[in-house]
């Protein structure tokens, strides 16, 4: 068997499908915590916003409703962390647990008083859509070009959200909220204002990645289906160190891990394909500790924010 | 004559009990340096601080260019043409100085950045100043001139005609200060105008045109700085003390108990360094150590109780050398360290009174015994302590938070001169106290030096230092510029060498 | 630096029974609207609740057989907060713990078996510190970051035992499960009422490390310098104590006791390693403190309350028909309410201070 056999494009097309989820809820993060808010609920975010999607697509018959209503269901999900951590300044990992938790309780109530005793319900989602001369291209075409519109979604917002993060005021403002909210503050900009927008464009993001699941992928809801996800897309954020593409690099490489042992349980390798899945948060931990004390996290992150009173 | 840029008239403002400005007046004429001189705590940062829109004002009115103006918020501010660079500086460390100056101003429809105008502009605007400045350096990168520059940049970017400095050179090499005074010299050649707060006379003289002294929160008067010398200004900043000692206990004998000899630290952000310092403490002293904050005090603190290694000289006590002691064998031998900051350092304010009492002691006999606290102990000391110091709560289990400062600074001195300490430092042990905790604090320490403790003071007010010690040294850029006896017939010149008009004695070579 | 209003006269005791009561009635309140809505009886709900968690001998069993790891992992947390760091890393604690009793368990001779599993746990768990340790204490990472990420290793190393070197020998011709081979009896804590109940003798390590936690942390000179470190670290070295040290010694009890609730689950209630075999229980955890404001005593309570609702789910689910995740609503909305009267703003509405001072807000240890 040579290697040839196992990195063919197959297991590209898988990489990049597994990656999606992952990449599209780490954008979302990554301009939370450039914000300066650690979403550690994302899991949950992710978790609502999946069966949102499903429930959206059941009734309206169309994925696209299905997508509209995660997204807004991700917003509203963060928007508890928000409202708890910008306004009322509750530790913000304190908030982001319980949000994972309370996402099992409402999307487990719900599914349950909606769909009865369905193990899982399968709807209308999204297919693979070729795009027209781009798909053709010899190789790569088809693996990259033969996806459902979330991947290409995702094509399009890391470009987007490295221009809004490094080229305009708004994106100033929140890397500067980040890092140092009071020289914000100073400036005259609101640091409240700026972090509800990152925080609840981030659910809304997180909530994309979550629908990419449940419409693009499994065409299905199912209790707990996000499975960790969620937290691969943190991990992912800070490998990425906390850049958009760097994001989208990591979900590709966890994906690939991913994809890689899937590949080798097939084939009936006996190689621990644990320890592929486990390689992601090792390196995460290696880049940790390599790259500490440089400027990569923001420095406020994980920090409420108070104005100076006298 | 040309309107005043800014006319401030009768301007008062009370903190709770304290006048920090009371009916001050302060006019500036455009293309003018005013210098704002006064000790500590005269209410010069109070008055900028209104002016900023950080503070309302009781009473008093504000005119700029003849205009009666309400500034209720540094937004306000802003857009009246006045800019303000903090001590503190308000910069994004990750950022460039380019997104430092362009940060929150975005043109209403503004999307995108123009990183290559913006910088531009910035370099035009550095190169008219004479100045250089890189726009696209990362703030980390920079030294704290350079970072001061960037945060003057910010404020002329938003259109400051009127640039308020508080005390800009007290982190500046010399070099860095020249730089800085060519740069303020060519922002008010454009009709602009300057208000620098400082306790520097040298510098009032060498950059101000006006000079305008406060005192204890009143005017003083403003004078042209052409017309008056560098030692009238200090009499007048420092004015005639009614200096009443309290000294009623013999002064210490003549044995030196601590010796200090060209101690030198490495360069850090906050505080001067100590360059070759030198002094001698006797055996029941109190020796005063007076200078404006950041001279280098916490530094001596910080090297004599342990907590920082000097790079250079050597401490000796009882002939002992005492370098590379840690802290806590110091405090085991007999040292006493009430550092400044109460609140971030010398206490857990969430941990009960006891605790915080017996934090010293907590792991010897009796407080403890094999690892376990013995309650029972601690309570019988605790409520002992609680009488000696007259420490006012409800019981030794509440939170120190919830006492007032000066109960407090009573656990602290409760705990620090405990069992007899024969070296003392206290380090501004009374600041925000008030008067009957001012008073005791001073009362312990005396005492402390009858039983035949040495003793440094280290404080920002002459009144404290002439009242209870014996000898007062003046530090100055991390050097002792001199020593002298605490007798009123001095005090203008400590006030002098707090200014750093006397030249260091017995170093020849110019600091750094 | 903020300001807040503080009554004079009150304990941040009462201050925050009080809270923790009003943010349970207000979930309780928003649950029953919500089972309301979803159209069912809201108080027959609360009583299958109820009987499922406490109805007879046996259901009571069952709900301090699932309070016994989340004690153990609650006062895993609390330890952190108090010692001025958040370990949200239990859930990876919980997995090492049991894989080395478990090991232990199957590896060690007779006697020493049960005791030699119980340490063994305890040690997995500090050990599985030990990363996030230095990387806070040496290079200044964040415990908060890498002891999440330490969480999905320890899963996958759980999993990878399960699968290779612990799995069960199959018996010829079939395939095993991928879990170990049951523990010896000998090995076991032993049922406390065999016939009645399956409780286990794991409350009673439970029940004696609430004990020993609280004596460490208020009685001994270590709990005094972890409580110091934890609310004002400057204030430690100031005094020459070695801040790095104490916080290591913190980290890695916390870290032990994680490691502990792996350990009694395994060999309690499971009795063998499966995938996964605590799964959000690590995460539950910092509710249970945060319910507790990470008081040890306290800790036992909101343990058991958590353990309740897990334990009445089914019966939920079984008579009245409701999603027994209805549950985890009902644990998450009294963590949000509390967490943000932490925030010190929520409270205010509530309770107006009479007599108030505003005072600065000194640094706290609370989450």
């Amino acid at each position: 068997m040579s290697l040839l056999q196992i990195f063919d494009l197959s297991w590209v097309a898988a990489t990049i499908r597994l990656a999606t989820p992952i990449a599209l809820a780490a954008q979302g993060e990554t301009l939370s915590e450039r914000a300066g808010v650690l979403n550690i609920g994302l899991e949950g975010v992710m978790l609502n916003s999946a069966f949102a999607g499903v429930v959206g697509a059941y009734y309206s018959g169309s994925p696209w409703v299905g997508l509209l209503l995660g997204m807004l269901v991700g917003a509203l999900t963060a928007l508890i962390l928000a409202v708890a951590s910008i306004t009322f300044r509750a530790n913000q990992i304190v908030i982001g647990a319980a949000i994972n938790i309370l996402a099992m309780g409402i999307t487990g109530v719900l599914f349950r008083a909606i769909f009865g005793l369905e193990q899982q319900v399968t709807v209308m989602s999204f297919k693979p859509y070729p795009i027209p001369v781009l798909s053709q291209i010899p190789v790569l075409g088809p693996v990259l070009f033969q996806q459902n519109v979330l991947v290409y979604l995702g094509y399009v917002l890391v470009p987007l959200l490295t221009i809004v993060l490094f080229r305009t005021h708004w994106g100033l403002a929140i890397r500067a909220v980040g890092d140092e909210p009071q020289a914000v503050d100073t400036a005259g900009i609101s640091v409240i204002k700026i972090r509800y927008l990152a925080v609840l464009i981030g659910g809304a993001l997180g909530g994309l990645g979550g629908v990419s699941l449940s419409l693009g992928q499994l065409n299905l809801f199912a209790e707990g289906m996000i499975s960790g996800r969620g937290f691969m897309a943190l991990a992912a954020v800070i490998f990425g160190r906390w850049h958009p593409v760097g994001g989208v690099l990591a979900a590709l490489f966890f994906g690939g891990a991913d994809a890689l042992q899937l590949r080798m349980q097939v084939l009936g390798w006996q190689v621990p394909y644990e320890f592929m899945l486990m390689l992601p948060y090792v390196l995460t931990l290696l880049t940790l500790a390599v790259f500490a004390g440089r400027a990569s996290q923001p420095k406020a992150l994980g920090e409420n924010y108070a104005r100076e009173v006298r | 004559m040309t309107k005043p840029i800014l006319e401030m008239k009768q301007i008062t403002k009370s903190f709770g009990s304290l006048i920090a400005n009371d009916q001050v007046d302060l006019t500036v004429q455009p293309g003018e340096i005013h210098g704002l001189l006064g000790e500590n705590g005269a209410g010069k940062t109070t008055l900028m601080n209104i002016l900023y829109g950080l503070y309302r004002q009781e009473a008093g009115e504000i005119y700029i260019d003849g205009n009666p103006v309400q500034i209720c918020s540094p937004k306000e501010a802003i857009s009246l043409g006045i800019g303000m660079v903090h001590q503190h500086f308000m910069l994004v460390h990750n950022l460039t100085v380019t997104e430092n100056v362009i940060l929150g101003q975005a043109k209403k429809g503004q999307l995108f950045i123009n990183r290559q105008e913006a910088a531009a502009q910035i370099k035009a605007k550095a190169e008219e100043y004479g100045v250089e400045l890189d726009p696209w350096a990362k703030i980390e990168d920079l030294t704290v001139g350079l970072r001061q520059r960037v945060e003057i940049f910010k404020a002329l970017f938003r259109g400051a005609r009127l640039l308020i400095l508080d005390e800009p050179t007290a982190v500046l090499t010399p070099p860095e200060v020249e730089q800085l005074f060519q740069l303020l010299t060519n922002f008010v050649r454009q009709g602009n105008s300057v208000i620098c707060i400082t306790h520097k006379l040298h510098e009032i003289k060498t950059i101000c045109d006006k000079v305008t002294i406060l005192r204890g929160g009143r005017l003083v008067g403003t004078y042209v700085t052409n017309e008056v010398d560098a030692d009238e200004l200090a009499v007048l900043m420092v004015g005639e003390k009614a200096v009443t000692p309290v000294k009623s206990r013999k002064s210490g004998n003549n044995k030196v108990f601590l010796k200090v000899e060209n101690l030198t630290t490495e360069l850090d952000e906050g505080d001067s360094p100590l360059n070759q310092l030198s002094l001698e403490v006797y055996e029941g002293e109190i020796l005063g150590v007076a200078g404006v904050d950041g001279n280098g005090q916490t530094n001596l603190a910080h090297c004599l109780a342990g907590l920082k290694q000097p790079k250079d000289g050597k401490m000796w006590w009882a002939g002992k050398e005492m370098n590379g002691l840690s802290a806590k064998v110091l405090a085991e031998q007999g040292l006493a360290y009430i550092p400044a900051d109460r609140h971030g350092t010398a206490t857990a304010m969430g941990m009960s009174l006891a605790e915080n009492l017996i934090c010293r002691r907590f792991s010897l006999a009796p407080f403890s015994c094999k690892g376990f606290l013995s309650p029972k102990a601690i309570e019988h000391y605790v409520q002992a302590k609680i009488k000696d110091f007259e420490i006012k709560t409800p019981s030794p289990l509440v939170r120190l938070a919830a006492l007032s400062g000066g109960n407090q600074q009573k656990v602290v001195l409760a705990r620090e001169i405990d069992g007899e300490p024969r070296l003392i430092i206290a380090h501004q042990p009374t600041r925000g106290l008030d008067i009957g905790s001012t008073n005791y604090v001073h009362r312990v320490l005396m005492e402390a030096a009858q039983k035949g403790a040495s003793i440094i003071l280290l404080s920002t007010e002459l009144e404290e230092l002439f009242a209870i010690c014996d000898r007062i040294a003046v530090l100055y850029r991390g050097q002792v510029m001199g020593i002298l006896p605490a007798q009123e017939t001095y005090l203008r010149e400590v006030g002098l060498m707090m200014a750093g008009r006397v030249e260091p004695k017995g170093v020849d070579d110019h600091h750094h | 630096m903020t300001i807040t209003i503080k009554a004079k006269g009150r304990s941040p005791i009462v201050d925050h029974s009080f809270t923790v009561l009003l943010a349970l009635v207000l979930s309780l309140l928003l649950t029953m609207l919500l089972i309301v809505l979803i159209g069912q009886n809201p108080l027959i709900a609360l009583a299958s609740l109820w009987e499922g968690a406490f109805g007879n001998a046996y259901s009571i069993g069952t709900t301090f057989n699932k309070a016994v790891p989340l004690i153990l992992a609650g006062l895993s947390v609390a330890v952190g907060v108090k010692s001025g760091f958040f370990n949200i890393g239990a859930e990876g604690q919980i997995c090492v713990g049991g894989l080395a009793a478990t090991w232990a368990a199957l590896t060690l001779p007779g006697w020493l078996a049960l005791p030699g599993a119980i340490v063994a746990g305890a040690l997995a768990g500090g050990v599985w510190m030990l990363v996030p340790a230095f990387l806070k204490i040496k290079r200044g990472v964040s415990e908060v970051i890498t002891t999440l990420l330490m969480n999905y290793v320890g899963l996958y190393l759980l999993s990878y035992f399960v699968h290779g070197p612990l799995r069960e020998p199959a018996a010829a011709g079939t395939i095993s499960l991928p879990q170990s081979p049951a523990i010896p009896e000998y090995a076991r804590l032993p049922l406390l009422l065999p016939g009645a109940s399956r409780l286990h003798g794991g409350i009673i390590l439970a029940l004696v490390l609430v004990a020993v936690v609280w004596l460490i942390m208020q009685r001994t000179t270590w709990g005094y310098r972890l409580r110091m470190v934890g609310l004002n670290p400057n204030c430690t070295s100031y005094l020459g104590l070695n801040t790095k040290a104490i916080i290591l010694s913190g980290m890695l009890l916390s870290g032990a006791l994680a490691g502990l609730a792996g350990a009694s689950e395994i060999l309690g209630a499971q009795y063998r390693l499966r995938d996964a075999f605590l799964p959000n229980y690590g995460y539950d955890a910092i509710a249970v403190a945060l319910l507790a404001q990470s008081n040890p005593l306290a800790v036992l309570f909101s343990a058991t309350f958590f353990a309740s609702l897990r334990s009445g789910a089914g019966m939920l689910q079984r008579t009245v028909g409701l999603s027994s995740s209805l549950v985890f609503i009902i644990q998450a909305i009294p963590i949000i309410f509390i967490a943000c009267a932490a925030g010190k703003e929520l409270l205010k509405y509530f309770l107006p201070a009479k007599k108030g001072k505003v005072i600065k807000n000194e640094p706290t240890a609370d989450i």
